[in-house]
């Protein structure tokens, strides 16, 4: 099991990879961005991306802004 | 021109704050914009309904790295906006400070260099300082959004010397007023003043009536285009009388 924090919730995940974690959280990947301890991933990496204890992810989509 | 896009309408409208979809949706078509921003944020409840509204309005979409304080913050949410909206355009907001979200000037031409060196349009929310302006270019934005009063704050031009200054020393350069508009006066002022656009959102978003607010902006914004390209006549100190003289009669 990996403790990492998603969007600033702590979770525990037994998904090693970011394309298995989105599926898990029932996150579309055609529909967000996710970054990694501050560092984009593009989306063709999701499946290669790897998981680990304390990782920080955000998850982004579209929202409105001015 | 913006970058590669002429756009029909000068009239660049933000899509937070309203009361509803339907009214964001409505207000929209009533502002008649090509140029709609928007933002990434963690996913909520909405966020399924806002990408149908977003496939719905097809406009060009200008997204924004609003609440970045830092240079690593702004360049990461430009890769993320780029993938998510497919989309090399960005408005760079790097924010130097809570209270007033005035930007950072440092880091926004650190961070416009950056971007800009990786093929970003970037579109720099900035202030009316002629050197950060320089600097911009240099970086190679194409463009410059000086603020007209902090975000959100409705006061208008609060610098409108610095900003004809702007005007007159970046020839050629398309300029847009973002930010702290919240009048359609206000508004036609900057276009009179020559600037190439109008960027604002509260001032539509929050008013009673958000439809016919963003109605009244179109026309004030069309009417300062309008003036601007016609051609406003001098101010002078005294009257100066427009009915002619000759053939006045003499009465006594």
């Amino acid at each position: 099991m990996i403790t990492l924090i998603l969007n600033g919730r702590t979770i525990t995940t037994r998904s090693s990879t970011l394309a298995a974690l989105l599926h898990e959280q029932q996150l579309d990947p055609a529909c967000v961005a996710s970054a990694i301890d501050g560092e984009f991933v593009p989306r063709t990496h999701y499946e290669t991306q790897p998981l680990g204890d304390g990782m920080r992810l955000e998850v982004l989509s579209p929202m409105q802004g001015g | 021109m913006f970058y590669d896009f002429t756009p029909q309408s000068l009239f660049l409208i933000g899509t937070a704050g309203y009361p509803s979809p339907d009214v964001l949706q409505q207000a929209i078509t009533a502002a008649e914009s090509d140029i709609i921003t928007v933002s990434l944020r963690r996913e909520g409840s909405e966020g399924a309904a806002f990408r149908d509204l977003l496939t719905q309005l097809n406009k060009r979409v200008l997204p924004n790295t609003a609440g970045c304080h830092t240079v690593k913050e702004a360049v990461t949410t430009a890769h993320m906006a780029r993938e998510l909206f497919n989309t090399r355009w960005i408005k760079l907001e790097v924010i130097g400070h809570a209270d007033t979200l005035q930007p950072d000037p440092f880091a926004l031409v650190e961070a416009a260099r950056i971007l800009c060196a990786e093929g970003f349009q970037v579109f720099p929310y900035t202030t009316e300082d002629l050197i950060v302006g320089d600097k911009l270019i240099e970086a190679g934005c194409e463009l410059l959004m000086p603020w007209g009063a902090p975000i959100g704050s409705g006061q208008g031009l609060r610098n409108p010397h610095g900003l004809r200054a702007m005007r007159a020393w970046f020839k050629g350069i398309p300029l847009i007023v973002d930010a702290g508009i919240g009048a359609p006066s206000q508004a036609a002022q900057a276009m009179e003043m020559g600037f190439d656009g109008i960027l604002l959102n509260t001032a539509v978003a929050k008013a009673r009536d958000p439809v016919r607010m963003a109605a009244a902006f179109a026309a004030a914004i069309r009417a300062g285009e309008q003036a601007y390209a016609a051609g406003l006549m001098e101010q002078r100190d005294m009257a100066a009388a427009s009915t002619p003289i000759f053939g006045l009669a003499e009465f006594s």
